[in-house]
Formats: C-alpha cells, structure tokens, sequence
C-alpha cells in the first residue's frame, strides 16, 4: 500500500447562499490507499456526504489538492471529471438512484453506454456479470418500481460494479433498508473489498462502520478520528443465496 | 362550509404563486378572447338569422355560369319557370339593385335603390313606419311612379317631415310619390335606402328583352340549401335544353344574405373557425400542463389526504376550484377583450364600404356570443382542471408516502409532457401556417402591383340616370362633353374616363378571336374578358405599359370604327398568335349571337381589373373599347392631382355640374384610398391573423418551453445519477435535444400535413400560390425548430450548471 488511490491536501469545501458562507469542509487532508474499505461517520451536516461528493468528483473544493490514483483531480474539466467517473468510480446511493424509465438491464447497462470503447455485446455481457454477482439475473427485464428496496439496491450495486471501477463510493447504502437487506448489501459489499475493491462508505450506522477496516469520523468540516477497525470477512454464501 | 374552504384554500394557492397565477389567467384570457371573438365575428357576419321573422329561411336566389358561382341575375322568364318547379321554397320575390339620383337643395345625392317586387316587405315581415308600401297593381308598367323611403332619407333628406306621404321626388329626373317610410335599420335586401316597383314582369316584359333580377325565397323549414341547389340544377338543365342559345352553362344555386357577402370565401370562413378552435386547444393544453405539473408537485399532499381519508369528490372539488378559478377569471377577461374588439371591428367594418356595411353586421356581445363563451369556457376548465385533478388522485399513493420523491409520477407524467409538447408542435404549426397563408395574402393585396401607375389620382363616379341618358348617343354626347371639360381644366395635368378603374371589374363578355374554333356548347365554349370601355388618353393617364401597337386617339371616337387594344395577358391565354396587332376578335353576346368584329390596334402589360388576389391565379385579360364605341352609364373618372385633395374635389363636382346639375359624383377619394378600401375586409382579416398567429407563437413557445423546462426539471436528479455514472454534459444535452426533436418531428409532420391542406384551402381564394405556402411551411417549422430546441437546451443547461452533487442531494 505504498501508492495512495486517493490523497486529499487540505481540500476545503464552501457554499455561498444568501450572503451566507457555510464551510461544509476545512482543511481537510486524507489518504486512501489500494483495497481499503474506510467508513466515513458523523452526525448530520457534519459534512461526510460533502467529503463523499468530492472523492466522486460530483462537486469541486474550494481550495486544496485532490490527487485521484497519482493525478491531480481538483480543477480538471467537466468532461474529464465525467470519465473519470465513468471508468474509475462506482456509486451506491442510499435512495438507490436507479432511473424508473429503464429496466434492471438497461440501468445496469447506463454506465457502460457512456464508454466509447465498449461494443453492444460487450456491454452487455458486463452488465450481466455484474447481476449475475448481485443474483439479480432473474430480474432483468424488471423495472425498478417492480423490486424490493433490497432488490433495488443489489441492481444499484450491480450498475457501480459493471464497469470494473477502481474505487467504490457508498452514502449510506443500507439507510432505506430493513435489517436483513441491509445485512446481504454489507455482505456483498464485504465480497467487493475481498476481491480487491477500494470502498469509501459514509454511514450512520455504527455496526456498518466496523464492518470497514478503518474509519473516519468527520465533525463540523474535519476530521476529528481516522483508526483502524476489526475487519469483518464477507459471508459470499448469505448473499448469493438469500 | 367545504366548498368555502377549498375555495379560500385554491385562493390561497393562487396567491402564493402570483406568476404562476398571472401567467395562466393570461393565456386563458387570450385563449378564450381570441377564439370566442372569432366565432361572434364570423357569425354575425355569415350566420346569424337576419333580424326578422322567418329570417333563418331567408335566401338569395342567383345564377352560376359554367359551374362558377358568380352570383349572376336572372332573366325574369327563367325566374319565374324557377318560381313554379322550385318545391323547396315558398314566397317567391325578386329585385334588382340600382343606383339613383336625388335631387335636393344643395345639389344631387346618390342612394342605393332596390327596384323590388311588391311582396318584398311581406318577404320580411315588416310593416312601414309611415304609410304603406306597394300594391300589386303598383308593379306594372304604366302604373304611377311611388317609392318608400328609408329611415336614413326621411330623417337627413327631408328633414323627417310629418307631411312626406303628400309629398313627391324627383329620382333620376321623374318625379315619384313618396307612399311610405321604412323603420329605422331596414335595408333589405342589402343596403337600399329606397324602394321602387319592379315593373319588369313576365306577363309584360318578352324573354328577348332580356330583364334581370336576383331572385329571393324562404326557404321552406327542413329543406337546405343543398337540396334546394340540387333542385335549382334540375330546373336550369331543363331550361338549359330548351334555350341552348341563351342559357348554355349557366345554372342557378341559393344562399343566405351573408353567404353572398363571403363571396365565395367560405373556405377561408371553415379555416378560420379551425383556427380559433385550435388557439384555444392550445391555451388549454398549455394552462392544462401548467396546473398538471403543479398537480405533480403536489402529489405528496394529495397522497397525505387520501391516506387521512378524503373523499374523492371532495379531492376532485378541491383541485378542480383552482382550475375554475383560473378559467374564470381569464374568461372573464377574455369577454371583455370580446366586446372590445367586437366594438372595435364595428368600427373597422364600416370602412369596408363607401356607403354602409350590410344592415345585419351589427357586431357586440349577443346570445350567441354568449352561449359559445360559456360552451368554451366550461370545456376549458375540463381540459385544465379535471384530467389534470383526475390524474393526480388516481396516482400510487402509497408509493408516493413511501418514497417521498418527484419520480412516483414521474413516469406517467413524463409520457403526458410528451404527448403535450407534440400536441403544442402540431396544433401551432398549423395555425402559424394558416396564419400565414391569410397575412401574405392580405399583404400580396395590399400591396398589388395593378399594372398602372395608382399613385397621386383622385377618382368619383356618376351614374347616368336611365331616365334621362336612355340612349348610347346621349351618353357617348355626355362623355366627350365631359372630357373636353376635364381637358380644359388647369388644376388636372391628365385625366381619364373609364367604365372600370383598375381593381375594379366590369363587364366580362364571352369573347372569340378570328381564325380560332370553338366548340358548339353556346356561351360555354368561348373563353371570357372583361370588357373595359375608355376614352382616349386613359391608358396613358394610368401610364399602363405599351408592349406593341398604339393607343387609342381621337380617331377611335368613331362609333363604327371597332378598335380595341387588349393585354398581353390575353394574347398569352387567347391567340395563338405572336403578331396580335391587326388580329380581329368578336364579342359574344350573351344570348348566344355575336357582336360585330373588332380589330386590334395595341398591346398593353396586363392591367389587374379585379380583386388582385382573384387575379392572381387567374390572372384575367382584359380588352379596353373606346368609350364611344361602347359607352355605359356607369362611369368612373379620375384626374391627376396636381391640388390639394379638397379643391381637386370641389373642382371635379363642379364641372360635372356645369354640364349637368343633377348629377352627382360620388364616391369620390383618390384611387389608392378606393383600392385600399376594395381589400380592407382582406386586410381586416389579415390583422386578425397578425394576432392569431403571434399568440400562437407566443402560447406554443411558452408552453413548450413550460413544458420542457418543468420535464427537465422533473429529470434533475436523474441528470445527477447519469452524470455520477459518467455522462458527460454534452452526452445528456444531446439526449435532451434528440428527445425534444423527436417530439418535433412527431408534432411537425402531422401538423404540416394538415397546416397545408388547411393553406391550401385558403390560398386559392386569396390568390397565394402553393409555392408560397410551402416556403411559408419550412420556414415556419425551422422557427418552431429552433423554439423546441432553446426550449430543451435553456432548461437542460440550467440542470446541468449545478455540480451533480447538488442535483443527487436536493431532489
């Protein structure tokens, strides 16, 4: 773990509304190295979702360095933040963002489309890997509105794996979950990490946090706590057969 | 208590968004206003029953040639065979419209006149306001000369004198009894402001002599006119078979009082009633997507109030006062802005005629009026209000309580938007292409190039009474009196004397060329030309363009000379010949025989006679005859102005009246004020269409844009998910733009298909050539192009300006 995926430097955060300035981060450095699993933790507008959108390249900082697997990501165009998103990063949202107009293959497929170095067959070859992972494979031809939450999210999960991604980004992927949902969705999370994913993950939850090997906590803009965790090992059986 | 409370509750909606509010009322008001006004306009001029009893039956009987409707008169002898076979209609009158001349203190006046059968007043059901009117021994030749007066003449001419009934008038030089006074407002059949018996009647005037009348009839309840004119055709075969000679081609059809005043503009009528229709389909769809989109926001609410148990109804009522409220208002509005411009087009419409408009063009808010406001208004506030209301209480509720987000809807609405921009393309693109098509034709003849020089000429017209100009001799004599007259006045450089002025039309005689065949069906088999008769000069004074030959001199005054100088129109359609000078060409009169042989001495650039959009398509020829080889009793004359326009008039009534005192000149403006005036109604319409056309555009581009931008809106977060998965801006733009040409193309295409059937429909009345349409077409659907496309790129730009970020966390 020598070469960092990720290196914040002082990376800070402002938002400007109504004369008003609000540092939702400040002065924050953190590194990420190859096959983490890190969680990110903090109360409410503590400024973890901020942290979580800069990592994914969904906001630009204010200030400070953001090096993304040795390149310096900060002030990069819109359009390289956009396939740098498409080739290396994965996301899973906590309301699952899955697009109601598309079926299960198509939303698994959407990332992939963006690629202009995929063939048809190719994509959806991926795409079906990727459910045929999350055992969503029977589903395919679904719409969204047509799953459970646990089912709609195993898709989601599915869409941020298709495309091989270096890094996994997660904001608070059990939040709208039933426990024994959120338990398989940790569990195939766990499986990513083993076969070699890097995932930041933010959460409330406590005992999703110590499933992580190291966890961050983030108060008031900053980072108050980074320590290691006990490392929980995926259970691959409970997911493919739940 | 619960009505009261949703309605406070929809008021207070209402002002919460005053925009939104302000923005809905106002295209329902433009919507409502434009559409119902139209509809009042077109049926008090074409539809409304005139304004007595049994008027809805009223009906105008004239003749066709060659299957023309060019509501020609009767022989009386033919009327009267139509009188006794035509089952279909009952009460049989006739009439003939003249022009007459009364004289009076300060010189003579000229007044509309209908020399009418005796049962005309009984036609109408309308009793004198003094006196009586005439018997039917008074319709005889012989009879003594009485008259009834109008209300206007009694009231302005005599001064409304109690004593009329024993006074007499002179009209036309004879004197006539003064038997009765018409009420206030009567001038059936059109516009006549007296009355004198017919006295051409078959019992006493032979088929050879040729007497014309229009004909009138009630038509009897059931019976349309459909019916009626497939009766009339029967009838004018049969008569057609036994006077070949005479009534070769020609037939007969009927048609009510304001039919006769479109003037074979129906077509356009039918369009623009389509019109109106559409602007308020697309005010509705456009108020409707606005409250359905406010609908969609508040599905949470309506989901909160169906899981705390209200009533369906109640839930319909509440949403639907919105809509009431809306409609309501911007009815109401819209009503006034009705009688306004209602109160304005009477205004306009009076300037259409030198004299008056036709008595039943009385415009204003009315029953009818009325009853299509509310007809519209109650179908408005269903298209805005219940589907929208409707759509919102029968969503997922559940699905909506649970997840809390726009996009429980968002589907079903998505495909509505859908569905509503196309519908926006389809339904402007039309109208715009309508519209269009009635502004160039309206600008086209406004602005029609007549052949001749128009500018800087004042022109009046006379009337030679028949009953003292009763020969072709006493008129020819008037005429060069007159022109010596004009020619020796200082105050005009040029002047002309002329039985049409361009624009204007005038005889239009069957015609054959020498060396030419024809076929054996009579009058049918020759083509026709109208027939201008002027004096010598004339055609220099009008600088009309000499293309071979000369003009006409003092050497063509001669009556047997037979001269005529034709356009080059004519040759074009008529000759088949290049050397048309010296060529003979022969008038065919028009029962059946022919005249004697005229030769042609000039060729001059073709000269508009007629309406300029009728010329358009066909465009005409004419052929001018000396004055004095053809003189007629209607006559125009026209002089340079050199003055200022008041003493050029004072100037030419005075040397009419040196000649003869009688004698009034009327109508007398410069020729670019007649002509203008001859395509008012034209233009009228074509200012209507300016107005339908811009609130088309305006209506269609705000909604498609509220639309797209409330479509797009809905999809932020969906933007913010693809553009998390990697899309690029220009990757979701261009999704954007590919969905809004779609819908383009999906509303373009049946609205071009349509939008140039309609055109089509209407430029050949108004004299546009398809060419023009079609242009007219792609340029305005590159316009709606580019509306539907800024519409898509502005809003999807704006999604976009956020970093994706903002769109996942605030939607």
């Amino acid at each position: 773990m020598t070469q960092p995926v990720l290196a914040l430097k002082n990376l800070s955060k402002v938002f400007f509304s109504d004369d008003l300035e609000t540092h939702a981060l400040n002065d924050v450095s953190l590194q990420v190295y190859q096959q983490e699993y890190i969680a990110i933790s903090g109360p409410s507008g503590s400024g973890k979702s901020t942290l979580l959108s800069l990592l994914g390249l969904l906001d630009t900082p204010t200030s400070g360095s953001y090096q993304l697997a040795g390149h310096e990501v900060s002030n990069i165009s819109k359009t390289e933040r956009a396939r740098i998103r498409n080739n290396q990063i994965g996301f899973i949202f906590q309301s699952f963002n899955l697009i109601s107009d598309l079926d299960v293959m198509e939303n698994v497929e959407l990332p992939l489309t963006y690629r202009k170095d995929l063939s048809k067959s190719q994509v959806k070859q991926m795409a079906a890997d990727a459910l045929a992972k999350v055992n969503m494979s029977h589903r395919t031809n679904h719409y969204p509105s047509q799953l459970s939450g646990g089912q709609q999210q195993r898709v989601a999960i599915a869409r941020a794996i298709a495309g091989s991604p270096s890094l996994i980004l997660a904001d608070e992927p059990t939040g709208n979950l039933d426990s024994k949902n959120a338990h398989d969705v940790l569990a195939l999370l766990d499986t990513l990490h083993h076969e070699g994913a890097t995932i930041c993950m933010v959460t409330h939850d406590p005992r999703s946090a110590e499933r992580a090997q190291r966890k961050i906590e983030v108060l008031d803009g900053r980072i108050i706590a980074d320590h290691k965790t006990h490392t929980a090992q995926p259970e691959l059986a409970d997911v493919v057969h739940s | 208590m619960s009505i009261r409370s949703d309605i406070k509750y929809a008021l207070r909606l209402l002002a919460k968004k005053p925009s939104f509010s302000a923005l809905t009322v106002f295209v329902m008001a433009t919507g409502l206003g434009l559409s119902v006004y139209l509809f009042s306009f077109m049926n008090t001029m074409l539809f409304k029953p005139l304004p007595f009893e049994d008027g809805e039956h009223l009906i105008e009987i004239t003749t066709s040639t060659n299957g023309q409707r060019n509501f020609g008169d009767f022989n009386i002898h033919d009327f009267a065979e139509v009188e006794a076979q035509l089952s279909g209609a009952s009460e049989f009158s006739a009439y003939r419209r003249a022009v007459v001349n009364i004289a009076g203190r300060d010189g003579a006046r000229r007044y509309e006149s209908a020399d009418a059968r005796a049962n005309l007043f009984e036609l109408t059901r309308t009793a004198p306001l003094l006196g009586r009117t005439f018997t039917a021994d008074e319709d005889k030749v012989g009879a003594q000369n009485v008259v009834v007066l109008g209300y206007d003449i009694w009231q302005n001419h005599f001064g409304a004198d109690q004593e009329i009934l024993s006074r007499s008038v002179d009209i036309n030089g004879q004197p006539y009894r003064i038997i009765g006074v018409m009420p206030e407002g009567y001038y059936y059949p059109r516009r006549a402001q007296l009355w004198r018996p017919l006295r051409d009647n078959p019992q006493q005037v032979s088929r050879e002599q040729n007497a014309q009348v229009t004909g009138l009839a009630l038509r009897k309840p059931g019976v349309t006119i459909e019916q009626l004119d497939n009766e009339l055709t029967l009838i004018m075969q049969r008569l057609e078979q036994r006077y070949p000679k005479t009534n070769s081609g020609l037939s007969a059809y009927a048609l009510t009082m304001h039919q006769s005043t479109a003037d074979g503009g129906m077509s356009v009528v039918y369009v623009m009633h389509t019109a109106a229709i559409l602007i308020l389909v697309l005010a509705s769809v456009n108020v409707g997507n606005l409250l359905l989109s406010r609908a969609v926001e508040r599905s949470q609410e309506t989901a909160i109030r169906v899981a705390l148990g209200a009533p369906t109804g109640r839930l319909l009522s509440q949403l639907l006062w919105e809509s009431l409220l809306i409609c309501g208002l911007g009815g109401l509005i819209g009503l006034l802005l009705v009688g306004w411009g209602l109160e304005i087009t009477q205004t306009v419409t009076n300037q259409f005629f030198t004299d008056r408009p036709p008595f039943w063009w009385d415009f204003g808010i009315d029953a009818y009026t009325l009853k299509v406001f509310f007809a519209f208004l109650v179908g408005t506030i269903f298209v805005t209000g219940f589907l929208p209301a409707w759509r919102n209480i029968n969503g997922d509720f559940n699905a909506v309580l649970r997840d809390g987000t726009r996009g429980a809807l968002g589907k079903s609405a998505g495909k509505l938007n859908k569905a509503l921009v196309i519908g926006e393309v389809f339904l402007s693109i039309t109208i715009l292409i309508v519209a269009a098509v009635m502004i160039s034709g309206s600008y086209k003849a406004t602005y029609a190039d007549y052949g001749v020089n128009t500018q800087d000429k004042l022109v009046g017209q006379i009337t030679l009474p028949e009953e003292q100009y009763q020969t072709d001799e006493q008129r020819r004599q008037f005429v060069q009196t007159l022109k010596a007259q004009l020619d020796a006045q200082s105050g005009f450089s040029s002047n002309m004397i002329t039985s049409a002025l361009p624009g204007f039309g005038d005889k239009r005689p069957a015609v054959a060329v020498a060396g030419q065949e024809y076929g054996q069906q009579g009058l049918a088999s020759y083509p026709r030309a109208n027939q201008v008769a002027v004096v010598p000069g004339a055609l220099q004074h009008i600088e009309a363009k000499l293309l071979e030959g000369r003009f006409f001199n003092d050497s063509d005054n001669s009556e047997d000379k037979r001269t005529v100088i034709v356009t080059d129109s004519f040759v074009q359609q008529y000759m088949n010949t290049e050397q048309p000078i010296g060529q003979r060409v022969q008038f065919i009169n028009e029962d059946g025989s022919k005249g004697p042989w005229f030769t042609i001495v000039g060729v001059v650039k073709h000269i508009v006679q007629t309406m300029p959009n009728r010329d358009k398509a066909t465009r005409t020829p004419s052929f001018y005859v000396p004055f004095a080889q053809s003189p007629r009793a209607a006559v125009y004359i026209s002089v340079q102005l050199q003055s200022d326009t008041q003493s050029a008039k004072a100037a030419l009534t005075r040397v009419v009246n040196q000649i003869d005192s009688q004698l009034p000149v009327f109508n007398i403006a410069t020729l670019d004020d007649r002509l203008t005036q001859r395509v008012a109604p034209l233009r009228f319409v074509g200012g209507v269409f300016v107005l339908f056309g811009l609130a088309s555009l305006l209506l269609a581009a705000s909604g498609i844009y509220g639309v797209m931008a409330n479509t797009i809106s809905q999809r932020t977060q969906e933007i913010g998910v693809k553009r998390a998965l990697g899309a690029s801006e220009s990757r979701i733009t261009l999704e954007f733009l590919l969905s809004g040409t779609t819908q383009l193309l999906l509303g373009a295409v049946p609205g071009l298909a349509i939008g140039l059937t309609l055109g089509y429909a209407m430029s050949v009345p108004i004299g546009v050539e398809f060419f023009d349409v079609a242009v007219t077409a792609v340029v305005l659907t590159g316009v709606l192009s580019l509306v539907v496309l800024l519409a898509t790129y502005l809003p999807t730009q704006r999604a976009l300006s956020n970093e994706p970020a903002y769109a996942l966390h605030n939607n």
